[in-house]
């Protein structure tokens, strides 16, 4: 079952916690954010937590496809 | 395509910024306070004559930052304005950050910068530092947010840019409303353009690198990421080196320059700056890049920081050599008491659900 995050206008570490209180057993989370540095915040702690990271988007509107390996 | 940055980035990111600060300290600045925002935003806040009791002078290595920071975001196509979350709150919180960072004499930069030229208060006040980041992380992991921020008006993400290029005409133009200490820390200063030049780098470096001086230890208790704790260390190595070769390393606690030695407010003014940074998202050098880059919460935080700076010194808060002052150490309690409040009021259990679908 895919999940969504909605974390627009947060700003680090508030996406990167969000993300975390679903990481556990989810298997695909679509994760939204505005800044490149949540992306790369959030692309770092899913990596560690064995998903793989791709991103459309850009200039103030990612959306991250996080996939467990 | 890779979307994180490799560790040798913020290495690389940390020996620039160790050069910069040696150079700069080479060239005039003042000693173990080669860069330091906090204290650079006090010397600007007395240039502007909005405190005339401590040093004056418009820094041109911050009107470099926050410009290195725009013209970069705005070729990487980051510069985004964007506001609204929380600006009063956030505003409060610069000042109450500010008055700590005084009450120790320096904001995390020049902590490094400090620790690199031997000072041992600044390893005391260090403690601290790492205590009021836990504090705030405490909050955060109970939910703690000042709420999502919106897009704005252009205007609004280049405001802040502008207002720098003013102060750099008004600084090389030096009308005689503009003030400018003849002795003391603020009539010690490189010249304009390196200073300007140094600033730009740092801004630049700062902006592509993520560098803060606070995110750092946070993602490394939060989330077991020590990717930034190399930048600072990066930092430290070389600066250190860089007063070893000059000969101003000199390690003890007394006679450090610009510092005091009570050990207690060292620690407790540090413990504010963590704390409330950590509220804030961002170490001070943080919110001079993000208000650069057209967050303009972060460039009202750094409005908060010039309003602390001139309460410090027209108050008597703001510590010298000589040690803390009674008013300062009032003001930390009060201080700190607000932070508090903003963290209590702020943090609801269910707010780091919200946003969430399955």
């Amino acid at each position: 079952m895919k999940i969504t995050v909605d974390a627009n206008g947060l700003s680090c570490p508030e996406p990167v916690l969000k993300l975390k209180k679903v990481i556990d057993g989810a298997s695909e989370i679509e994760l939204l954010v505005d800044s490149q540095t949540c992306v790369e915040n959030c692309t770092r702690f899913a990596e560690k937590n064995g998903f793989a990271v791709t991103v459309a988007g850009g200039r103030g509107q990612f959306v991250m496809t996080l996939k467990k390996k | 395509m890779k979307i994180t940055r490799g560790k040798w980035s913020v290495v690389i990111a940390g020996v620039i910024i160790g050069l910069v600060a040696a150079v700069l300290g080479h060239f005039g600045n003042p000693g173990n306070m080669q860069l330091c925002i906090a204290c650079f935003i006090r010397d600007t806040t007395g240039g502007l004559g909005l405190q005339t009791a401590g040093p004056q002078y418009i820094r041109p290595e911050l009107i470099g930052i926050v410009l290195g920071a725009f013209i970069i975001s705005f070729i990487k196509r980051e510069h985004a304005p964007k506001g609204g979350s929380s600006p009063f709150t956030r505003f409060i919180l610069g000042m109450c950050v500010m008055v700590g960072a005084l009450i120790f004499l320096g904001c995390p930069i020049r902590m490094i910068l400090r620790i690199a030229g031997g000072d041992l208060n600044a390893v005391i006040g260090l403690i601290g530092f790492v205590g009021g980041i836990l504090t705030g992380v405490l909050f955060l992991n109970k939910g703690f947010s000042l709420k999502r921020n919106y897009d704005q008006p252009k205007l609004e993400g280049v405001a802040f840019p502008v207002v720098n290029v003013l102060l750099l005409v008004l600084l090389i133009a030096a009308p005689a409303l503009i003030f400018f200490s003849e002795k003391g820390p603020g009539s010690m200063k490189a010249p304009i353009l390196i200073s300007l030049a140094a600033g730009l780098i740092v801004g630049i470096v700062a902006q592509r690198s993520r560098l803060c001086f606070v995110s750092g230890t946070r993602d490394a208790v939060m989330f077991r990421n020590y990717f930034m704790l190399l930048c600072y260390a990066a930092i430290l190595v070389v600066v250190l080196i860089a007063n070893v070769i000059s000969g101003t390393f000199k390690l003890g606690f007394a006679d450090q320059p610009i510092a005091h030695t009570e050990w207690l407010w060292n620690i407790l003014g540090l413990y504010l700056v963590g704390f409330g940074s950590t509220l804030l998202g961002g170490c001070p050098m943080r919110q001079m890049i993000l208000a650069g880059s057209g967050n303009s919460d972060s460039a009202v935080t750094v409005l908060g920081f010039v309003a602390g700076a001139a309460v410090s010194h027209n108050f008597g808060l703001a510590s010298s050599a000589a040690g803390t002052t009674p008013n300062g150490r009032i003001a930390f309690v009060i201080c700190v008491a607000v932070v508090f409040a903003i963290a209590i009021f702020n943090t609801k259990k269910s707010t780091a659900g919200q946003g969430v679908r399955a």
